[in-house]
């Protein structure tokens, strides 16, 4: 008696037919290169990276300093470095966020808000303080200006 | 990979393509893996590149970088899950060596690949879709890894799927064993 049906595929085979249907039907959309390649960006800003030193979602309790209201995000983080401080409250709405923050010690200087695609300049008031009142709800990060520029990380919010 | 890393950290834009080239294909295979939106995963993406780009000078091993981009993958993906839907995260969590197939199902998954009904043009493809489905959610999220162009190396694929690099070929065996069985008529 002949056993007529096809052999069944090898480890390498199989695993080769499954990249063919994968490459084709499902490849990596091209904006997604576009993203991956500007992303340098933040590595070319030209100021010192500022080290999170407080940050209210990886804290021991995570109530501390993040609140929650009727679907509006509150966290506080706070950045050091080239002797400077930067303390930022965020309040994430559904679409946009709003942004507060001081610098000190106390200097008038540029404070940048960098998303992926696009940034918005404040300059810093009484007691180093800096608000954005309508940021797209984006990553973003903190460019703050001066004799020594400092960048914060990123904000994921 | 570290002289990729080394170059790109003192700002060659060159370097970080070439990162960009050889890892931007393990970053989708892990979104597609955990099964995110197209909108979700497309916002993985972004954020595994930007905190790349900005741990890029504090990497203590330059050559792993491939296990750093796959796990920080897989951690958005799940911080992801967590945020849009609690649930289906806590299966994707759960999901281990038990029957996990159910409790994803359960949690709102479905069965479906992504892959596009158009491209079903053979009965052999038809088949090998049908049987890569049927998977448990472990065996399916390795091979959907080990698609990936370039294919990530074994412990770029432990750091994805959080399990010892030592294991990869084992689980990889077992993985492409089950698809033949349910591949056979």
């Amino acid at each position: 008696m002949t056993h007529t049906a096809a052999p069944l595929p090898t480890d390498d085979a199989l695993l080769e037919e499954l990249r063919r249907l994968a490459a084709g039907a499902d490849p990596v959309p091209p904006a997604w290169w576009d993203d991956a390649e500007s992303a340098f960006g933040w590595h070319q800003i030209e100021a010192e990276p500022a080290a999170l030193a407080y940050d209210a979602l990886s804290g021991r309790d995570p109530g501390l300093g993040r609140v929650q209201l009727a679907g509006r995000v509150l966290r506080e983080l706070r950045w050091t470095g080239a002797g400077r401080e930067v303390v930022v409250e965020v309040d994430v709405g559904d679409e946009r966020l709003r942004l507060v923050g001081a610098v000190s010690p106390y200097a008038a200087v540029q404070v940048t808000a960098v998303w992926p695609d696009g940034h918005e300049n404040v300059t810093t008031g009484e007691l180093g303080r800096f608000t954005f009142d309508d940021l797209p709800r984006k990553p973003l990060c903190l460019l703050v200006g001066g004799d020594q520029p400092v960048k914060t990380g990123w904000i994921l919010p | 990979m570290a002289d990729l890393v080394d170059r790109a950290r003192s700002g060659d834009e060159d370097a970080w393509d070439g990162l960009v080239e050889r890892y931007l294909g393990t970053v989708h295979a892990v979104c597609r893996a955990y099964r995110l939106s197209d909108a979700d995963a497309a916002e993985v993406n972004q954020i595994v590149w930007l905190r790349l780009a900005e741990h890029l000078s504090g990497l203590r091993a330059p050559a792993a970088v491939g296990g750093w981009i796959a796990a920080t993958t897989r951690m958005e993906c799940l911080r992801r899950l967590r945020a849009a839907h609690a649930a289906e995260a806590a299966a994707v969590l759960a999901a281990g060596d038990s029957d996990t197939a159910s409790a994803e199902q359960a949690a709102g998954n479905g069965g479906g690949t992504g892959i596009d009904a158009r491209v079903l043009v053979y009965e052999r493809d038809r088949v090998l879709l049908g049987a890569f489905d049927r998977l448990d959610p472990r065996s399916r999220r390795l091979l959907w890894l080990l698609t990936a162009e370039p294919r990530p190396t074994d412990d770029e694929v432990a750091a994805a799927l959080d399990v010892p690099e030592a294991d990869i070929p084992a689980l990889q065996a077992r993985a492409l064993d089950q698809l033949r069985h349910l591949m056979a008529p």
